[in-house]
């Protein structure tokens, strides 16, 4: 045995311009797959992670809502928040449950009745600290302070004074071409369908680092429940855990209380769109994966197949001398083995340097290409890599696999070599 | 009728037989009919060739003979087994530990010294024991390469591969040594060392050599030769080595 890996390793080195080609496919493949994996863990994982913050890690809504939620429907709301809000915050695991309201609306700016549209979120500030950090990403102004005004005005009947404060998105900002200190107006319906509009003050623009995130405009509960017609309700609760994984114990128990029976439990990958885009992720990355780990396994193949058809006579006289043909297996597994070790070390290395210092370290830019993405998906511009050290000892790995998957074939063809083939071998 | 004179005595039973043996190829839609009914006897110690043009036939009868190739009619006996009945390990088995190998092209493994190839032998064969080492070493020094042992294929000469492609078949002491045209590749001083080589490891030993050739320097030298043509064997001529005279030499048209 120690005789067979012996040769195999040194018939590894035998042709050594091509077996460098086959370590440096490998190489390549591996610091792909490494670069590859880490970015698109970076990648999805703020999407996940941000996406469901935004979306909370657990929903509470009416099975009304549920059913239709596609629609917005303002009039399948949780009439009395309070006594659901304590419900959830007395929950084991929970650090915080607040209500949200959520509508489309149209913007109109002074006399400007353009046709601008913008998803409008109601929730208590503490929500917006919570979900979206807000109040440090006000690069203009500031964060709106109280529900008092639009209690006021909605309790009072008083639509003009006082003021009611908003933070607009940039990107919405730009569209309307609203700046701080502009009157606002936003168009929608109350919870019966009638139409609606109350005048805001954009006290700030924010910055979300996120195309969807700065479409949206944020305002105080209280403005959109005087908006929608809903007086003490709100069509969501939402409730956090310390983090992500907490959801589902929360989740459990949340659905397990009496108090919230009537409601609709569930959690952020649960619902759309991130109930199906985790297994879009998974295969995705699954078969990039797999393309990368084909594409390198053919290069081990090919050269394999080239040291079996040279090395016929000599197979054929190691097996007239007695080679089993699982030893002759064992030769060129390990021949093709021992090239993807060096190529897959320095390749999970090189990928590993590449992941870390410019993919984790400085991300890549996106641009405006995020801005096209849903609503739901608040995704950054720049995308940074999410590297482990881990990855290393897997990238290795997957170099060992492309020189199995590679290997394989001309091994089995090597073994088929018949003794006889040593006899017509004549130079 | 067959005379046999120089060398050691065949022992009765012998060592390799075959009995109306053909063997048949499919060349696209032909059949070559390779070797046309041979009956033949290989008994220990003999230092035979087969010799005969291209095409002949020789280097299938070895084949046959080294169990590299099975036949297509009639019967092959290695040592009184019937080669026919052995599966493909067992096979491998008589290959491994009964029969030595000697090819034209030596057939060495180039990544390996001398001595490794000599050991890859042994090992294959399943025969590394205690003292395996020396039995390497002496193998090599039997062979004149002592001082060469550490060195791979493309470090030694044409002669000095063969001679150890010939210390590789030693090494497990085979019942049978099989050389197929070994001189081919060689110069003629260099061919009629190894040749004489061979022959004083017959003389001494006793070990059995079986020759496919069309070399006169092989012919010279050996005790039998078996001609022939078209895949028949034509003549099986014995000769008494040390009377060169053409009297020292009988022929029969066939068999053993």
């Amino acid at each position: 045995m120690r005789l067979l890996f012996s040769l195999a390793l040194r018939n590894a080195l035998r042709n050594t311009r091509r077996s460098f080609l086959t370590g440096l496919t490998i190489m390549l493949g591996v610091a792909l797959l490494t670069c590859g994996i880490s970015w698109t863990r970076g990648a999805f994982g703020g999407i996940l992670e941000k996406g469901a913050n935004v979306m909370g890690p657990v929903r509470l809504v009416t099975p009304e809502f549920a059913k239709k939620e596609q629609m917005m429907p303002l009039a399948e709301n949780i009439v009395e928040l309070e006594p659901i809000l304590a419900a959830a915050r007395a929950t084991p695991g929970v650090t915080g449950a607040w209500p949200r309201l959520q509508m489309a609306a149209t913007l109109t700016v002074g006399d400007d009745m353009g046709e601008h549209f913008a998803l409008v979120q109601g929730a208590p500030p503490e929500w917006f600290s919570r979900a979206l950090d807000l109040e440090h990403h006000i690069p203009n102004g500031r964060m709106f302070a109280t529900d008092d005004a639009a209690a006021q005005q909605c309790a009072g009947g008083r639509r003009s004074r006082p003021p009611i404060d908003a933070v607009i998105g940039a990107m919405a900002a730009t569209e309307v071409g609203a700046k701080v200190g502009d009157d606002l107006i936003l168009g929608g319906q109350t919870q019966d369908g009638s139409l609606s509009a109350i005048k805001v003050k954009v006290v700030g623009i924010s910055d979300l680092g996120s195309g969807p995130q700065n479409r949206f405009v944020y305002v105080s509960l209280a403005t959109l429940q005087c908006m929608a017609d809903i007086p003490t309700g709100a069509t969501e609760v939402l409730v956090y855990g310390a983090t992500l994984d907490d959801a589902i114990p929360i989740e459990a128990a949340l659905a397990a209380n009496p108090a919230l029976s009537k409601l609709a439990v569930s959690r952020w990958d649960q619902r759309p769109p991130f109930s199906s885009i985790s297994g879009i992720i998974g295969a995705l990355q699954s078969i990039a994966a797999g393309v990368i780990v084909f594409i390198t396994a053919l290069g081990v193949l090919n050269t394999m197949l080239m040291s079996v058809l040279e090395r016929t006579a000599e197979i054929g006289v190691m097996r007239a001398m007695g080679l089993r043909r699982g030893a002759t297996v064992f030769l060129f597994v390990i021949e093709a083995i021992g090239i993807a070790a060096i190529g897959g070390a320095v390749g999970a290395i090189v990928g590993s340097l590449i992941s870390y210092f410019i993919l984790e370290l400085h991300g890549i830019n996106l641009g405006n290409a995020v801005n096209k993405l849903p609503p739901g998906l608040a995704v950054d511009s720049v995308i940074h890599g999410d590297w482990e050290p881990i990855m290393l000892a897997q990238a290795f790995g997957l170099g060992l696999v492309m020189a199995i998957v590679g290997g394989a074939l001309p091994a089995i063809r090597a073994s088929r070599i018949e003794p006889v083939e040593a006899m017509r071998a004549r130079r | 009728m067959t005379t046999t004179s120089a060398g050691s005595e065949p022992s009765p039973t012998p060592l390799c037989e075959l009995v109306g043996v053909k063997k048949n190829y499919p060349l696209g839609d032909l059949i070559v009919h390779a070797v046309k009914g041979v009956d033949v006897r290989i008994y220990a110690g003999e230092f035979t060739a087969f010799a005969g043009p291209s095409g002949s036939g020789k280097s299938t009868l070895l084949n046959l003979v080294g169990c590299l190739d099975r036949q297509s009619e009639g019967q092959v006996y290695i040592e009184g087994r019937d080669v026919a009945t052995l599966s493909d390990t067992e096979l491998g088995d008589v290959r491994a530990r009964r029969i030595g190998f000697i090819f034209q092209s030596f057939n060495l493994i180039p990544v390996l010294t001398a001595y490794e190839n000599v050991e890859l032998a042994l090992r294959l064969a399943g025969l590394v024991r205690k003292g395996h080492k020396e039995r390497v070493e002496e193998a090599l020094r039997s062979v004149g390469l002592a001082d060469y042992m550490g060195r791979r294929p493309a470090q030694l000469s044409g002669g000095q591969q063969q001679r150890v492609a010939i210390a590789r078949a030693l090494v497990k002491t085979p019942a049978l040594i099989i050389a197929d045209e070994p001189t081919a590749n060689l110069d003629s001083k260099n061919g009629a060392a190894i040749l004489d080589l061979m022959k004083s490891m017959n003389a001494d030993n006793g070990t059995t050599f079986l020759f496919s050739t069309h070399d006169p320097m092989v012919m010279e030298r050996a005790r039998r030769i078996i001609h022939l043509q078209d895949g028949q064997i034509t003549g099986d001529e014995r000769r008494d080595l040390t009377n060169p005279s053409p009297s020292g030499a009988s022929v029969a048209p066939h068999g053993a």
